[in-house]
């Protein structure tokens, strides 16, 4: 039985090299995409739905899609209307509080990655590289 | 009807008719008026040809004359038959034809410029050659005519006018004069000659051609003359002549004459003048000279006391100065071209003219001085002394006789002569021994005396010398003396000792230099007394009057003898006391230097003595110095005969020194008595026995009179803080057992109204011989105390403040622990601290301490910071000034509050400014009851309030800084975590890469992933710890 994982992130190219070092792994993955955090609530429920539940979501915090700071700031404090990482993984508990979300993101260290750490499993640096990263997924499917 | 109109008709042609026979009738008339015209025309143009004063041809084509008229033929002297129809050149010189053919040519041709008027030569029938002047104009038909005008005339004259003006004007430009000419306004018609010469100016020097400048600039002095000259010349004066200054363009002045003559029109009328300029300043320094030396031998001449006399070759006089006329008497007038044998007595005119005549025959140089004989005009004839001389001009001798009246010398030379006669009486007849030699020391003269006392025959002395006359060792002393006087001119006095007839007598002797006319020594005269009496008695009396003198003159008193009232003698030590010499005190009344205070006194006592009373003769008085000062004596006064009479013998004690020493003493006394008197501090002396002494200071110390003090009752003990008298007494016991105490200490004492005051003391045992006597001086050291507790408090608080400051992280804690502070420290009832909101403009309460929860509620708030605001604390904050009100329940702004005041007790309300930098940062506020006064602890509170300040800046700059600090470490986080994901990214990719390749190929990539890595740790640092390090 292959595992479901939902990587949510705004930026196309994680999503390429998480995909490419998670196949990689032992467990067989089916891997599907979220590119903002409207898309993610809307494809969890869409899994859920055709009973893939998702095994692991992984998160990013910024899912604005942009690189201004002013944008970023005003995006993670809920100001742009468009959901961040920390609201999604609210929304998506709130859809299903056994969902297992990991947060994986460039922001920690930040008020916003403490934030996440109130409600997903936990939040891992960007510095991990994908494929130690991967490695941690596929030891944590083992267990 | 046909007819009729025929009719009409025919009379229609008529009345044409008619009119045109009018009109041609009118043609007629008007032709023979035209016709008239013409004629009268042609009539008057003829007679004009003909009359014409100028000379009129005309010329045919071919060049002959056709018409001429009268004054033609009157110039060229043919008839006018003779000349019509000849060539017109016939008329005209060789010289001029070919040239009046050709223009004759061109005119005819039309072609060239002919002029149409020229001069030209006219050659007459007799062959006289005349100028012309000609003017033609071509008429129709090829002629020409032309009108002739004789010039010849005219020629002549202006020829003569050429060479005229050549003629002036070589001379005028060629003079070395300036020749102008100016009209009546002053403007120059004309100028030439050597302006630069004269002037230095040239044409060219003066821009504007104005050579005016150049010639008039003349000194503001000289501008009158100018005007006085011009003047005269204007009113028709000629040949003016002046003299002026200009100034050359090198500044240097010179002198000029002008001669000016008027300038007159057709008219007669004066309308400029004419001047010649010539620098006549070396003439005038000639001149200058000449009179400067006229004048000096004038001045001689006139001036001389000599009488000069001239006298010309027939023996007339012709000069005679100012002195000749005094000697003689004549004026001028009265002796000019008279015989100058009137100035002689008789006797001397035959011998006048012999000599004068023999002199001009001889013709030789003359110079002699005679003394001769004058007659003045009153018939006196007096002495006279002539210089004459004689000098030679244009072969003519002239004779100079300087005259000198010596009617003046001849009377002296008789008294002289009598004088001299009269001395020689004497000289004979002296008892003294008169003598005389000459400059071998020979004697000349020597009188009676001399013989009668050297006992030698006169004859034995004159023409002798002193070896010749006196011991060998006595004559060379003489002549030593002898010697002193003849070669250094000096006048000797001194007392020779010499032999006479065996025996040795003294002799005082005067040796003075004779000098002749003109000051040399020529030999000296001797003056000799024998003296050898006079001096056996002066040693005697020297001998006892030095015994006396010796005991007077060395004596330390002064000595002084007073007769009559007056001082007779002093001896040296009474002068030098005095600082008198001796003629300012003897025979001067002793009354003169005595003191005037002392002056009665005396006078009295020496009244008293005089008149036999019996004084104490040993008395104090005081003199008075030279110099104004005084000196203190003691007198011993006694009587004493003195030349014959009763005198008072006064020895003077100078005591001066003595009195001064009193003096000093009573003044040092005195010194030291108002030092003690008036010393602030408390001076006291006191014995076993009590007190023996207090002043002023002690009194007021202790607030007991010294009365109080001194009485026996009064114990030291009485003074002494209780708590502080066993420490005094074991200081009292140490001190009796001989142990060493400190000499300062301080101890309490207790005033007579209760006053509990700290003082310092400082003793010492003045006590003599044993006694224990102890003087000491004590110091009110209260307030310094007070002051020293109010520094120590300061410092304790400034500790507490630091701390506080040190210790408080915001404002708000710094002052709550500071406002404790304050109302446990200082000791008052209520504080309170505002902070100042400067972008709000209000004053936030912050801190406060003291106020019960009702008087907080009132007072503790936020107050707007306004001009309106009647509040202190807002008035203090405006004003950057400390407020205090020293009853606020009667303060009316504050007054609302009033009840709560009263039930509180609040008096004293004391506002503070928090300034720093003079920025207010808050305001503290501070208020006590009635029984807490505020007056002592308003320094303290301003300090705190100075602290507060500091504290209040201080923690804001660190809040100020902590922000910077987050916000700097904030920014460096979220551009640290842009970086994160592009890494991660490019991390990815490569590892990818790397995979797919070969192992020997990976390397390169291994470095570009290195370097990612390196700047991932960077990022990471800033991410965790804001640093920016790898």
């Amino acid at each position: 039985m292959s595992k479901v994982i939902l990587i949510v992130d705004d930026e196309p190219m994680i999503h390429d090299l998480l995909e490419i070092h998670l196949q990689k792994a032992e467990t067989p993955f089916e891997i599907h995409h979220a590119l903002t955090g409207e898309e993610a609530i809307e494809k969890y429920e869409m899994l859920i739905n055709e009973n893939k539940k998702p095994d692991l979501v992984i998160m990013d915090l910024n899912l604005s899609g942009r690189d201004e700071m002013e944008v970023i700031e005003a995006h993670m404090e809920g100001l742009t209307g468009k959901i961040d990482g920390v609201r999604a993984t609210q929304k998506i508990l709130k859809m299903d509080p056994k969902a297992r979300i990991w947060g994986y993101t460039a922001w920690f260290d930040t008020k916003w990655s403490e934030r996440l750490k109130e409600y997903a499993d936990k939040v891992i640096e960007r510095t991990v590289p994908f494929h130690e990263f991967a490695k941690m997924v596929d030891a944590f499917f083992k267990q | 009807m046909k007819e009729k109109s025929l009719e009409r008709k025919i009379k229609k042609l008529e009345e044409e008719n008619m009119g045109l026979k009018r009109k041609l009738e009118e043609d007629r008339l008007a032709m023979l008026n035209i016709i008239e015209d013409l004629r009268e025309s042609e009539e008057r143009y003829k007679k004009l040809f003909e009359q014409s004063p100028i000379a009129i041809t005309v010329i045919e084509e071919d060049g002959t004359v056709s018409m001429a008229n009268e004054n033609f033929a009157k110039l060229t002297g043919y008839s006018l038959d003779e000349m019509i129809g000849q060539h017109f050149t016939k008329f005209v010189a060789e010289e001029d034809r070919e040239r009046m053919m050709k223009y004759h040519e061109q005119r005819i041709t039309g072609k060239g410029k002919p002029p149409t008027r020229y001069e030209y030569k006219c050659l007459r029938k007799d062959g006289e050659m005349r100028d012309v002047e000609l003017s033609i104009i071509k008429l129709p038909g090829n002629r020409t005519l032309s009108c002739k005008i004789d010039i010849t005339e005219r020629k002549k004259m202006e020829e003569e006018l050429r060479k005229s003006e050549e003629k002036y004007r070589l001379v005028t430009e060629n003079s070395q004069d300036i020749i102008y000419a100016i009209d009546k306004n002053y403007e120059l018609l004309f100028v030439t000659g050597d302006i630069e010469g004269i002037t230095g100016y040239t044409l060219k020097d003066l821009p504007d051609g104005d050579l005016k400048k150049a010639i008039f600039a003349v000194p503001p002095e000289d501008i009158k003359v100018i005007g006085e000259l011009s003047e005269r010349v204007w009113k028709g004066e000629k040949n003016v002549k002046g003299e002026f200054r200009i100034i050359r363009k090198d500044g240097k002045v010179r002198w000029v004459e002008v001669s000016l003559s008027p300038l007159y029109d057709e008219k007669g009328k004066v309308y400029g003048n004419q001047g010649i300029l010539r620098d006549i300043t070396e003439r005038k320094k000639l001149e200058e000279e000449l009179r400067k030396s006229e004048e000096k031998y004038r001045t001689l001449v006139e001036t001389s006391s000599d009488g000069i006399i001239s006298i010309d070759e027939e023996g007339k006089i012709i000069f005679w100065n100012k002195a000749a006329g005094e000697i003689f008497g004549y004026s001028q007038k009265e002796v000019i071209g008279k015989p100058v044998t009137m100035l002689m007595p008789r006797g001397y005119k035959e011998k006048h003219k012999k000599a004068f005549k023999e002199f001009l025959e001889r013709a030789e140089k003359l110079k002699r001085t005679l003394e001769v004989e004058g007659l003045r005009k009153n018939g006196e004839i007096f002495p006279v002394e002539f210089s004459f001389s004689a000098y030679k001009s244009d072969h003519v001798f002239t004779f100079i006789a300087i005259a000198r009246d010596i009617t003046e010398r001849k009377k002296m030379e008789e008294k002289i002569r009598e004088s001299e006669e009269h001395l020689r009486g004497i000289f004979n007849a002296s008892e003294e021994i008169i003598f005389t030699k000459n400059l071998e020391s020979r004697y000349t003269h020597a009188n009676a005396a001399f013989s009668r006392i050297f006992k030698r025959p006169l004859e034995e002395i004159v023409g002798k010398t002193d070896e010749e006359i006196f011991p060998r060792e006595e004559a060379k002393m003489l002549r030593e003396i002898d010697l002193e006087v003849l070669e250094k001119g000096k006048i000797e006095k001194h007392e020779d000792i010499l032999t006479v007839a065996g025996e040795k007598r003294i002799f005082q002797t005067t040796k003075v230099p004779l000098r002749n006319e003109e000051g040399k020594v020529v030999g000296l005269c001797g003056f000799a007394k024998d003296i050898t009496e006079r001096k056996k008695m002066e040693e005697a009396l020297k001998e006892s009057e030095e015994k006396y003198r010796t005991f007077v003159e060395n004596a330390n008193d002064g000595i002084c003898i007073i007769k009559d009232g007056a001082v007779k003698f002093a001896n040296s030590r009474l002068l030098q006391m005095g600082g008198y010499s001796e003629e300012d005190v003897i025979n001067q009344p002793f009354s003169k230097f005595i003191a005037e205070e002392s002056l009665d006194e005396v006078m009295e006592r020496y009244r008293r003595r005089m008149a036999g009373e019996k004084v104490e003769s040993i008395y104090e008085t005081m003199l008075k110095r030279k110099d104004g000062g005084i000196i203190f004596a003691e007198f011993n006064v006694s009587i004493i005969d003195y030349e014959g009479g009763k005198a008072e013998l006064v020895i003077v004690r100078d005591i001066t020194e003595r009195k001064k020493m009193e003096e000093a003493l009573k003044e040092s006394e005195e010194k030291f008595r108002g030092l003690v008197e008036n010393a602030h501090d408390a001076i006291y002396i006191i014995t076993p026995e009590g007190f023996q002494y207090v002043n002023p200071a002690f009194e007021e110390l202790t607030g007991y009179s010294s009365k109080e003090i001194l009485s026996k009752e009064f114990s030291f003990w009485n003074l002494i803080h209780p708590d502080d008298i066993k420490f005094i007494e074991q200081r009292e016991k140490a001190r009796i057992k001989g142990k060493e105490i400190p000499s300062r200490y301080e101890f309490r004492i207790i005033s007579k109204d209760g006053k509990v005051k700290t003082v310092e003391v400082a003793t010492v045992d003045i006590g003599k011989r044993g006694e224990v006597r102890i003087m000491g001086i004590l110091r009110d050291v209260t307030e310094r105390k007070k002051a020293e507790e109010e520094i120590e408090k300061l410092s304790e608080l400034h500790y507490i403040i630091g701390m506080s400051i040190n210790g408080s992280k915001t404002i708000k804690e710094l002052c709550s622990n500071l406002i404790k502070n304050v109302k446990e420290i200082i000791g008052v009832e209520y504080a309170n601290i505002f902070v100042y909101n400067r972008s709000k403009k209000s004053l936030e309460p912050i801190a406060h301490v003291g106020y019960p929860k009702e008087l907080a509620k009132r007072i503790v708030k936020r107050y707007e910071v306004n001009e309106e605001q009647p509040w202190e604390a807002v008035k203090a904050c405006l004003t950057k000034k400390e407020k205090y009100i020293k009853d606020v329940q009667i303060y009316k702004p504050l007054s609302f509050h009033w009840d709560l005041y009263k039930k509180y007790d609040i008096r004293e309300l004391y506002t503070i400014p928090l300034v720093i930098k003079g920025k207010v940062e808050g305001v503290l506020q501070v208020s006590t009851t009635s029984k807490n006064p505020l007056a002592e602890k308003k320094r303290l509170l301003k300090s705190i309030a100075e602290e507060i300040a500091a504290g209040m800046a201080k923690i804001k700059a660190e809040e100020e800084m902590m922000r910077a600090l987050k916000q700097e470490r904030e920014f460096k986080l979220k551009t640290a975590h842009y970086f994160l994901n592009p890494i991660a990214i490019a991390k990815g990719y490569l590892d990818l890469a790397m995979e797919e390749l070969p192992e020997e190929k990976r390397k390169k990539l291994e470095s570009a992933k290195y370097a990612i890595g390196r700047v991932e740790k960077v990022v990471k640092n800033v991410t965790q710890r804001g640093e920016i390090r790898e």
